[in-house]
């Protein structure tokens, strides 16, 4: 790819002629990709997360100019491929979400987690997706069924999970477990 | 609001070119991963023209024992041949997007917590600056780009005695993204003389420095682990340059440091039993 291009979920764009527009600013308002969110704007938040050759990075915190001939996915270049993506299932069925605002950069988040587990270590455990999820801010559901939601792809994926018998779906088949053994609720 | 300022963004990809451009003009902006100075920009004017370091290749390069100043938090602390206060200090900043992004020189060069200056004071490091007058390389101490981070660093390095063991332990209000109250940075080494170490701390509120009171206490005891350990601890305490706050009383801040130098001892000399 040319350094004036950037492949956007797998499509190739020119550089905009501004060299100071912001990625979160270009996805936006240029390619109208409005699944990505600004609210921040300092890279705390996460809500404006995109994957970067694969990597999360927050496109508040990035010139597009400075990832020229890179490659960006937004949530909707994963929400293309949503029947082979689990995170978009258990978000639903965890009722990992209500106001939705952090939702896209919390599944980018989970997506860069889950594809580095599966190339590194092929298991992933509750402290691991917390971590994952760390710079990303809900204020609406309080993490845990978005936890939840995670680990249940990370299994649907193949992934071997800690202390899984352990663990407390949401609502889910596992509700019944006795308190005394949720020790990582 | 959008941000339309910086005008134009330098791409230089070699040193030569970085050095030229920083002559043509000198209030170019150096931008290594931009997640300090493009927030700061939505507030205050951005800069007119912008060099954006990680372009250059030689910035980006690394080897076992030195790292180029714009290789990103995220790969230091995947690193597996770095020390561990080094992998640990830069797995502690941010969150995992942040560290994807920000770089070794912009921890180095921005006027915060700088977790990375007290791993690598524990370690003592050199770093490497380039001359922009003659496009040379010029080696200093870590300690004088630290008062003076108005350079253009290329690299940091350090030498590693063999069998030597370190940590870095953050206390903060938060584990992500949060203030931090203090950062300690541990390296213990075998000598002839039997298990020196250096000690540094660091977002005490002034610019990360060593404790060369603490490194004479430990030496002097080392051979009696657990008592030397609560003495270094308490003479860290004593001798750690700390700003008071309205939110943190500098008596709270050396309580910490004392604190966790003592607990970083205690791991480290647990890891060295057999």
């Amino acid at each position: 790819m040319s350094l004036q291009e950037v492949c956007v979920n797998g499509m190739r764009y020119r550089l905009p002629p501004s060299e100071g527009r912001r990625l979160v600013d270009w996805l936006r308002e240029d390619l109208g990709l409005t699944g990505t969110k600004e609210a921040c704007g300092n890279g705390d938040c996460g809500g404006c997360n995109v994957l970067l050759n694969g990597g999360v990075i927050p496109s508040c915190c990035v010139l597009v100019h400075s990832i020229a001939g890179q490659e960006v996915t937004t949530i909707e270049g994963l929400a293309a491929h949503h029947a082979e993506d689990p995170l978009f299932e258990t978000f639903m069925t965890c009722g990992a979400l209500q106001c939705g605002y952090c939702t896209p950069g919390m599944i980018i988040a989970a997506r860069s987690f889950l594809d580095d587990a599966i190339k590194h270590s092929n298991f992933v455990n509750i402290s691991d997706v917390r971590a994952a999820i760390a710079g990303n801010i809900c204020r609406c559901t309080g993490y845990v069924q978005i936890v939840d939601a995670i680990l249940k792809a990370a299994v649907a994926q193949g992934l071997s999970c800690e202390s899984m018998e352990h663990y407390r779906w949401i609502g889910e088949e596992a509700y019944g477990i006795e308190s005394n053994s949720k020790q990582d609720c | 609001m959008a941000l339309e300022n910086p005008l134009r963004v330098w791409r230089p990809t070699n040193l030569d070119q970085l050095a030229r451009l920083q002559q043509e003009q000198s209030g170019r902006f150096l931008l290594a991963g931009g997640t300090i100075a493009l927030p700061s920009w939505q507030t205050s004017a951005a800069p007119e023209e912008v060099i954006y370091l990680p372009s250059v290749s030689q910035l980006r390069d690394r080897g076992s024992t030195w790292c180029g100043s714009a290789v990103t938090l995220a790969d230091i602390a995947a690193e597996f041949d770095y020390p561990t206060v080094l992998r640990q200090a830069a797995a502690s900043i941010a969150s995992p997007g942040i560290r994807n992004i920000a770089t070794l020189g912009g921890n180095l060069a921005s006027s915060g917590d700088r977790c990375l200056a007290a791993a690598l004071l524990a370690l003592d490091a050199w770093v490497e600056c380039l001359v922009t007058e003659d496009a040379t390389i010029h080696r200093m101490s870590l300690e004088s780009i630290l008062h003076n981070p108005k350079q253009t660093i290329v690299r940091v390095g350090w030498t590693l005695p063999a069998q030597s063991r370190s940590c870095f332990i953050k206390f903060g209000v938060r584990a992500t993204s949060g203030m931090n109250l203090a950062t300690v940075a541990i390296h213990l080494y075998h000598t002839t003389n039997g298990l020196d170490g250096i000690f540094s701390v660091g977002a005490t509120g002034v610019a990360p420095h060593r404790l060369p009171d603490a490194e004479k206490v430990w030496k002097a005891m080392a051979h009696q682990p657990e008592q030397a350990a609560i003495a270094t601890g308490q003479a860290a305490a004593n001798e750690v340059q700390v700003q008071e706050t309205d939110l943190i009383p500098s008596s709270y801040r050396r309580e910490i440091v004392g604190v966790l130098i003592e607990r970083a001892l205690r791991r480290l000399v647990k890891e060295e039993q057999p």
